[in-house]
């Protein structure tokens, strides 16, 4: 559910508008970029609706896709050269681990407010624009009430 | 969102017919529209005596029935109505004066429908009254942050009105900066001056001879800090913590036990035990980083002075108000040592006033070989590496010294190398004038750096300006002219005050023309060096202004508060986005109190938004933002949707303008006196911030048809809501490229305005129209003095080409 309240209650009013940039006021679609998550769990706190959560597991090959300049594309790099296979999937994390812990996101569950990709500290989380086809799905029947398009301009000062 | 219930009387709509200068209006059929929905009391002038006699019986009679006025602009009704007002007249104004007839034609039927849409919009979707006040009830009780000159004389002057006054200070010594700097300008004598009593006559009195500081309500606490603040303006709790001073009032200043202390502090330059500044209380204190608490000293003292069974404690105070006078601090050696401070013979002005007022180190200065003094200004000021601004003081600190340095010692030579010299102030060019007449070199030209020679000696290559020629200075002595920093603690205080800081670090002032005392928390003010570096005579001005100022707040019944905006728990999702938007600080997330209602979607430990109503200015900056619209603000979407489609549904191409009622509506109000006209189809909305206006009101506008869409606000920059205009703007581009997409593009425009642009937003609003009118033959963007939509005369403004 990428759209707001806000934001159905504009395109209603607005069949065939769609925002170009991301706003959290009318909606977005979360984009997760695993690669850059540092786990540290800001959005699962701030997220309204539990859309983010911490997970149980890490999975150990969002390290190896870090980038190289970064602390823990380092630290992936160190785990290629010493480790005998390549990791299959998630590893269960001990319960007092904190950091070491991938990110559950459920889109379902998301309000497309954005919180998330305000509080997080490694642009992991993105804000993608809602797309016209997007919003079509979610608003069914636009009302449109205006002046059609191309009505041609009248003198000024003329009303009623 | 109406609130007329089903046995609430009909309302009443006063019309007023502006003693018959609305002559456009038919008023006979206003009041036959108004008396199918309400009661009509006409009148010639509702302004005059009779007139205001009849409302006060109204009042009396019809309690509780809303009443309508029907007449002039708001901001004209709060000044004729002042005393009504205040005794608790609340009115919807329709503006069918400034807003309709005087501004338009005089084509009856057009200008009567108008006036009569307004009318019906205020009956319908009235807002709700202001009829409470924010923190009625105020601790009488002022805490006062930092001993300085500006804190202590605040205080002392609060202290005087009978306040009971907290004055916390750092160190052991009242008299912050000024009591080191010996003399200051533009007096040439002490900068310890203090407000004095009735008790004392009527002369300066400086810190140890005022007995104002002894006043009982003012309470001093040495070496305090402020650890943290709770509670609200009018009550804050503030907790504090001392550091014991060992010495307690009970000292003579005999000295005995400086004799026999035998730890030196830990620049060498004092004992222990050691006596800084007289703030006329306390001549001693202990430096607990190095006593050994070995009590000889104790045991010497004749009055038994010294107490070491003192120990640190925690306190609580509650203050109504607070005063944040941290003062600054002079720049830090890192930002000068590209100068040579460090080396032997560099000193800042600060370590030079120390030396002059010394006789014993004003002596060595003496005996010294200083031949040649050689200043050097703007050190390490005005230079986007280190400090970017200027501070305001150096420029006359090194004419005070150059002077001096010249009286003291005559065959001195004395060179000050500036950029600009910045003396304005009352008698400060006739200093400049004395210094160049007592013999000061002035060289224009700043030197980079400051080198050395093999006996030490500094060695200084300068590009005079005026001459264009190289010069070598090698002097025995250079002062560097050093910029000021905020305080230490500056950063820690504003944190735990919940203010903000500026750009340089200071405490940020609320406005920089006018409110220079307040801060950007209600109820916590600032005074002196706090907010950015300030010379005595202005850190004097401020601290009696900052006493009043408080006195002000303490003693008002209270700010009158508009309805605040209100979270509709069942739709807040509890995300950030009208915490982060609140420029008042006035909504928090908290946890979800049980049986509060939730939304579905929202997770089992999900956060509310709560809004503080006394903390809620109600500009409706978060009901405009809020993603789910769960802030209902006392002007509510519906009202807002309800009014846009009385005054434009069926109106043949409207143009809606939303303005703010501050800055913006005191400029459309105003033109509306000077009777520029603009069209009829031009339908206005007042809101209390251009902050409230979201994307989807101008949607609405545009859905509803609106040819054409202005917004009008404060002053780029001077939103009396401060981020209003920030918001808006955001809003009216998203409105704008959604519009467009959907291929339903309006002419969409925000101007900035403010009282004096009443000459121009009569032709502005003219000229908007003609664009909307005829989009490719009148540019948008060339909105003032355009030839093409002024069309000069009476209410044009502009002298007539």
């Amino acid at each position: 559910m990428p759209l707001t309240r806000r934001g159905e209650a504009i395109f209603e009013r607005l069949p065939g508008g769609a925002p170009r940039e991301s706003t959290g006021a009318v909606g977005c679609v979360i984009v997760r970029h695993e690669e850059l998550c540092i786990g540290c769990g800001r959005c699962a706190t701030a997220c309204p609706s539990g859309a983010s959560s911490k997970g149980l597991s890490f999975d150990p090959r969002q390290l190896f896709d870090a980038p190289a300049e970064s602390r823990r594309g380092a630290l992936g790099a160190a785990l290629r050269r010493v480790a005998r296979r390549a990791p299959e999937g998630p590893i269960e994390v001990p319960e007092l681990v904190t950091t070491f812990r991938s990110i559950i996101y459920d889109e379902e569950k998301c309000l497309g407010c954005g919180t998330c990709a305000r509080v997080c500290p490694a642009d992991a989380a993105e804000a993608r624009p809602v797309t016209v086809d997007e919003i079509r799905e979610k608003v069914a029947v636009p009302v449109h009430a205006g002046p059609a398009p191309g009505d041609g301009p009248s003198a000024v000062g003329t009303s009623a | 969102m109406t609130t007329t219930a089903n046995d609430t009387p009909r309302p009443v709509v006063m019309l007023c017919e502006c003693a018959g200068t609305m002559k456009n209006l038919d008023f006979d059929e206003l009041a036959m529209f108004a008396g199918t929905k309400a009661e009509v009391l006409r009148d010639a002038k509702w302004c005059s005596r009779n007139g205001q006699a009849r409302i006060l019986e109204l009042m009396e009679a019809g309690y509780g029935r809303q009443l309508v006025f029907a007449g002039c602009s708001q901001d004209f009704v709060n000044r004729r109505f002042q005393r009504l007002l205040q005794r608790g007249l609340t009115l919807e104004v329709a503006d069918i004066r400034e807003g309709c007839a005087w501004v338009h034609s005089d084509d009856t039927a057009i200008v009567t429908d108008k006036a009569v849409r307004i009318v019906d919009a205020a009956l319908r979707y009235p807002t709700k009254p202001a009829d409470a006040l924010a923190h009625e009830n105020k601790v009488d009780s002022v805490l006062v942050i930092g001993g300085g000159v500006a804190g202590t004389q605040a205080a002392a002057e609060l202290a005087q009105m009978g306040h009971t006054v907290e004055l916390v200070e750092r160190r052991p010594f009242l008299g912050g900066l000024a009591a080191r700097i010996g003399t200051v300008f533009p007096t040439n004598d002490c900068g310890q001056c203090l407000p004095t009593t009735d008790a004392q006559a009527g002369t300066r009195k400086c810190f140890h001879r005022n007995v104002a500081i002894d006043n009982p309500n003012l309470h001093i606490w040495r070496r305090a800090t402020v650890e943290s603040v709770a509670g609200k303006p009018g009550d804050f709790e503030v907790s504090l913590r001392r550091l014991p001073n060992i010495v307690t009032g009970d000292c003579i200043n005999c000295g005995t036990c400086e004799t026999v202390c035998e730890v030196a502090n830990a620049e060498g330059n004092a004992k222990a035990i050691y006596a800084e500044f007289y703030d006329g209380r306390v001549h001693r204190s202990v430096d607990l980083e190095t006593c050994t608490f070995c009590g000889a000293c104790a045991e010497q003292c004749p009055t038994e002075a010294i107490d070491f069974t003192q120990s640190p404690e925690l306190a609580t105070v509650h203050a109504g108000a607070i005063l944040t006078a941290v003062g600054c601090d002079t720049a830090p050696e890192h930002l000068i040592s590209h100068l040579g401070y460090g080396h032997d013979g560099v000193v800042t002005q600060t370590e030079l006033a120390e030396l002059m007022d010394d006789w014993e180190e004003q002596s060595w200065l003496g005996q010294q070989p200083a031949q040649e003094v050689v200043m050097i200004q703007c050190a390490g000021s005005r230079d986007r590496r280190r400090l970017p601004y200027c501070s305001r003081l150096c420029c006359m600190i090194a004419l005070k010294h150059a002077m001096r340095l010249r009286l003291l010692f005559p065959e001195m030579k004395v060179t000050i190398c500036y950029l600009e010299l910045r003396a304005a102030g009352v008698g400060y060019e006739s200093w400049y004038l004395d210094a160049r007449r007592a013999g000061v070199e002035f060289l224009r030209g700043t030197p980079s750096t400051v080198q050395f020679d093999e006996h030490g000696k500094p060695v200084i290559e300068v590009e005079d300006m005026t001459s264009a020629a190289k010069r070598l200075l090698r002097p025995d002595l250079v002062v560097l002219s050093t910029g000021m920093v905020p305080a230490a603690d500056t950063e820690r205080v504003a944190g735990v005050l919940n203010v903000d800081l500026d750009e340089d670090g200071f405490i940020e002032i609320l406005d920089r023309k006018n409110r220079a005392t307040e801060t950007t928390q209600e109820g916590v003010f600032v005074a002196g060096s706090a907010a950015g570096p300030k010379a005595l005579v202005e850190v004097n001005t401020e601290a009696s202004a900052v006493a009043s100022e408080i006195h002000n707040f303490l003693t008002s019944a209270g700010r009158r508060m508009q309805p605040p905006s209100e979270v509709v728990a069942a739709d807040c999702v509890g995300c950030d986005t009208c915490m982060t938007m609140c420029p008042f600080s006035a909504i928090t997330l908290e946890e979800r109190p049980a049986g509060v209602p939730r939304p579905a979607e929202v997770k089992d430990d999900g956060k509310l938004a709560v809004i503080d109503p006394e903390a809620c200015h109600a500009c409706g900056i978060c009901a405009a933002n809020c993603p789910e619209m769960a802030i209902v603000h006392n002007l509510g979407d519906d009202d807002l949707f309800g009014r846009l489609e009385v005054m434009i549904e069926g109106v043949e191409k409207p143009i809606v303008g939303f303005y703010c009622r501050e800055c913006a509506g005191a400029a459309i109000s105003l033109a509306g006196m000077r009777h520029d006209p603009y069209p009829e189809n031009v339908r206005l909305i007042g809101l209390p911030c251009l902050g409230r206006v979201s994307a989807l009101h101008i949607v609405e506008a545009a859905r509803l048809g609106a040819a054409g869409v202005f917004l009008a606000g404060c002053a780029e920059e001077r939103c009396q809501y401060r981020t209003g205009d920030a918001s808006a703007v955001e809003q009216t581009e998203l409105a704008g490229e959604l519009l467009e997409q959907a291929e339903m593009s309006v002419p969409l425009d925000l101007w900035h305005l403010c009282a004096v642009d009443r000459h121009s937003v009569g032709r502005r609003i003219r000229h908007f129209a003609a664009h909307v009118a005829d989009p490719d033959g009148v540019p948008v963007d060339q909105p003032v003095a355009s030839a093409a939509a002024c069309e000069g005369g009476d209410g044009c403004g502009r002298p007539s080409r």
